[in-house]
């Protein structure tokens, strides 16, 4: 009986459809009641029987063309396409609801949990959900309108994300300074779910009240579509509508961890909530110690000029003694490391590298600046034109001088361990594939040879593996 | 048994007088015995010199009949070799038609005279189209089970049948090597592929890539293990192909010919299924060249008056 | 709403991809800005680089004051121009459409 999946999962609303071989309209009738041929109206009986000579000229009278009714669409508002575009939507009430256990922070480096899935804390326990979202964690490409509710895949990778968020909990390897940083880089095929382990880790990032900065996609940062200009003193290009935007999410994600909430009064994490020394913000502003972080962001908010050292201090304060953890995480790493598509005055193309935000992330990647305590974490993508000079130093190659490689780009991740996003194994496949048939799907029974033939076709590519799930065979 | 009398005398006429060089008539007037080796003119001369020439002796019986007609139905086909021939096999099949056939795979294998042999028999030029034509008949009769495949079958096939040469014979069985490996090579397009398949738990190697990396997109994965896929053994084997040549999709479809090949090797009774599946049929097709004075194979520039 | 880049700058003569990317870089405008979106200072100084440019009216008579140049001193390439005819050795059996239309002594300002 798998029909009543079928009837329900065509039925979502508001839904764009990754795959369009893959689901079918559905309607309880077969013909359209749009292509239906309108009913003739009662008022004129047909004049044929009665009167056959008048028939005749009518019929020959010159035949006029109706034109057709144009029905006109609702114009678009500005920005609203875009925002379609955009739209995530995570959950939906025709699929079926799939009991599961919730990713808390105590499966932190977990081994055991590995190749099971978990739910995402569901919203009327938590705001985890939301946060994520104002962290723009959840991307249009990952299928959460498919499912009930958004759940993940723990995989062996996600134990070694675990892993680093663990060691800086314990403070493992804190030096003299007792500063903790731990730094990684995500990397493998495409589709190998990266973007997905990077949530996980904001995940429970997030539970645990860390201090949560991620910039959901870098390439916003370089493709010319922000304003920037040239700061002085370091020779970098500011992005301050996109920091602004930035401070907004980190804001909105962090509320309760920037007021202090959750922390014991005596926990020093909450005094950090208060500004510890004086910063000047833009020319004239300038915040007092005492001031709360808080304030001092939302003040930011409001006024693009101050961004940028409102974020600095909110760096600063994040690398002194006492403050919370930090997890400060970047999607799509390729993306600065390539000339960005901004001009200097001299029309040189602006080096990635010399963008402000760019540079921040990758100091605390390469260990020049650090919290003191966090995780610093950025995921490569394959949508990318080509990065000779990353995917050699991501493999760890040798300068070959035969190679016209950018030499920036090596140092700016020298350092960062390298966690290799492999292909699921069977058991998680089949566990994936469990959940994926417990939430209707698939179309026909999944029995052994059934996940035989989708892994092998899949390769154990999780994305290629929902597209072979989703795909029915006609 | 009469029915072989019939056919093989039939046969015997095709295929004996070959070197008749004038049709041959017949006239339904009773006449001295036929001499078939003996060349008639093509006149009704007979009939009227004995009228002519012995005015003294009585006249004969009045002929019911003075038309003279072809001794072969086939006369006036302009190859009635050829077509005296077709029908007699023709009309075995016909006799035979409801007889019980086997698979063509299992038919005891045959090589059937070639087509230059079988001029020489029916001593004509025989077109490409026609000796298929009388092939197919022979392939057929072929399938008839042999265990109850009538005398008068046999007889008329061993007329067309070459004679062995174990020298000649043209396939050598493949087997798996000492390794376990069975070995196959398939093309497609202008790509090669040489595959190694060895029983094992479901790895993929092309050009030492997992095929992920070597066939990003997931159609040309799943034509790759197609062969796999269809008979249930994606988990029961292992590939290690070598592809050169090609873009990925030829790439990827001689691999599913070679993977083929091979896993006949290891599993001769998946012959059916596979061929049911498409993945034994060799596309021999190949890019058109393109010609001069059109844009690419077939196209043409627009046509402009002046 | 309008976008400085791809409708303001250009809808000038003289002003292409290239000069209206130029001048976007010299002044740090991202591709995307709006008129609306840009500070005063930005403005004023883009219009005093504008002034100091050979645009649109005057281009144009500066293009047709040299043809005229050319037909004076009596080259080839002016008497191509006055005959409307193509200037730079093309063949005239057929295609001289543009040649009909531009090429003239007289532009249209």
């Amino acid at each position: 009986m798998v029909s009543p999946i079928l009837w329900r999962c065509p039925q979502m609303p508001h839904i764009i459809y990754p795959f369009k071989s893959g689901l079918r309209i559905h309607s309880f009738t077969t013909t359209s009641p749009l292509s239906a041929k309108p009913l003739k109206p009662k008022g004129s009986p047909p004049s044929s029987k009665m009167n056959p000579g008048k028939q005749r000229m009518q019929s020959s009278k010159v035949h006029v063309k109706k034109k057709p009714i144009m029905v006109q669409k609702p114009a678009y508002e500005v920005g609203q396409r875009k925002e379609l575009r955009k739209r995530i939507v995570l959950s939906n009430t025709n699929a079926i609801p799939v009991v599961l256990p919730t990713m808390t922070a105590d499966l932190i480096g977990n081994e055991d949990a590995a190749g099971a899935m978990f739910a995402l804390p569901s919203r009327e326990a938590d705001t985890i959900v939301d946060r994520l979202r104002a962290l723009e964690a959840f991307q249009t490409k990952q299928h959460w309108p498919f499912f009930y509710r958004p759940c993940t895949l723990f995989r062996k990778e996600t134990v070694e994300v675990g892993r680093l968020l663990e060691r800086v909990m314990r403070r493992e390897g804190a030096g003299e300074d007792g500063r903790v940083n731990e730094r990684a880089i995500l990397h493998g095929y495409y589709g190998c779910g990266r973007s997905m382990l990077l949530l996980q880790a904001m995940t429970w990032a997030l539970q645990k009240e860390w201090v949560v900065i991620a910039i959901p996609n870098a390439q916003d940062l370089v493709i010319g579509h922000t304003e920037y200009e040239l700061e002085g003193n370091s020779h970098l290009w500011l992005q301050k509508a996109y920091t602004t935007d930035l401070l907004n999410r980190v804001l909105e994600a962090n509320q309760k961890t920037l007021k202090g909430v959750g922390f014991p009064s005596s926990c020093p994490a909450r005094a950090m909530m208060k500004i510890s020394q004086s910063y000047r913000l833009g020319r004239t502003d300038e915040v007092q110690k005492g001031d709360l972080m808080k304030t001092v962001l939302e003040t930011a908010v409001l006024d693009p000029l101050l961004a940028w050292d409102a974020f600095n201090a909110l760096l600063g304060e994040l690398s002194l003694p006492g403050s919370p953890p930090a997890l400060f995480a970047l999607d799509n790493l390729n993306q600065i490391s390539i000339p960005s598509k901004y001009r200097d005055p001299a029309f040189n193309a602006i080096h990635s590298h010399d963008l402000a935000l760019p540079n921040t992330f990758l100091a605390y990647l390469s260990g020049k600046r650090g919290f003191h305590k966090g995780v610093t974490l950025a995921a490569t993508s394959s949508k990318c034109s080509r990065t000779l000079a990353l995917d050699a130093a991501l493999e760890g190659r040798g300068v070959d001088p035969y190679e016209r490689l950018d030499p920036r780009i090596g140092p700016s991740i020298e350092g960062a361990q390298i966690i290799h996003v492999d292909s699921l194994s069977k058991e998680e496949a089949k566990a994936l594939m469990d959940y994926y048939n417990e939430s209707g799907i698939m179309k026909d029974p999944v029995d052994i040879a059934t996940f035989n033939e989708k892994y092998a076709v899949s390769a154990g590519n999780p994305r290629d593996l929902f597209g072979a799930c989703l795909r029915i065979r006609q | 048994m009469a029915a072989t009398g019939t056919f093989l005398q039939r046969c015997h006429r095709t295929l004996t007088e070959t070197y008749r060089l004038t049709p041959q008539l017949t006239s339904h007037l009773p006449r001295k015995p036929f001499h078939p080796h003996r060349p008639r003119p093509l006149t009704t001369a007979p009939a009227s010199t004995t009228l002519m020439t012995s005015f003294s002796q009585p006249l004969p019986e009045v002929a019911p009949r003075t038309r003279l007609t072809p001794l072969s139905p086939s006369y006036y086909t302009g190859s009635p070799e050829y077509y005296d021939n077709l029908l007699a096999l023709q009309d075995l099949l016909r006799s035979h038609e409801a007889l019980p056939t086997i698979h063509g795979d299992e038919a005891p294998e045959v090589q059937w005279k070639t087509m230059d042999e079988y001029r020489l028999i029916i001593g004509d030029r025989v077109k490409p189209s026609r000796y298929n034509k009388v092939i197919r008949i022979l392939d057929r009769l072929n399938r008839i089970d042999p265990a109850i495949m009538p005398a008068e079958t046999k007889a008329a096939l061993a007329l067309y049948t070459r004679p062995e040469n174990p020298e000649l014979k043209r396939r050598v069985e493949r087997t798996v090597d000492n390794f376990g490996r069975a070995y196959a090579i398939g093309r497609r397009k202008t790509a090669i592929a040489r595959v190694f398949l060895v029983e094992g738990e479901g790895q993929a190697l092309v050009n030492g890539l997992p095929i992920i990396k070597k066939f990003s997109r997931m159609h040309d994965r799943e034509s790759v293990l197609w062969p796999l896929i269809v008979t249930n053994r994606v988990d029961k084997y292992n590939v290690f192909a070598v592809v050169k040549g090609g873009g990925k999709t030829g790439q990827a479809e001689a691999c599913t010919l070679a993977i083929a090949r091979a896993l006949r090797i290891h599993e001769p009774a998946l012959k059916h299924a596979l061929r049911e599946a498409g993945c034994v049929t060799v596309d021999h097709r190949q890019v058109e060249r393109k010609k001069p004075g059109h844009l690419k194979a077939r196209k043409m520039p627009t046509w402009v008056k002046r | 709403m309008v976008n400085l880049y791809g409708k303001a700058l250009r809808s000038f003569f003289g002003i292409g991809h290239n000069v209206a990317d130029r001048i976007c870089a010299k002044f740090s405008i991202h591709k995307t800005a709006r008129i609306s979106q840009l500070t005063q200072p930005k403005v004023t100084a883009i219009t005093s680089e504008m002034t100091k440019m050979v645009i649109d009216t005057e281009l144009k008579r500066k293009i047709a004051d040299n043809v005229i140049r050319l037909k004076d001193i009596g080259t080839h390439r002016g008497k191509r121009h006055a005959l409307g005819l193509p200037v730079r050795g093309q063949k005239t059996k057929k295609q001289i459409v543009n040649s009909r239309r531009f090429n003239r002594l007289q532009t249209n300002i």
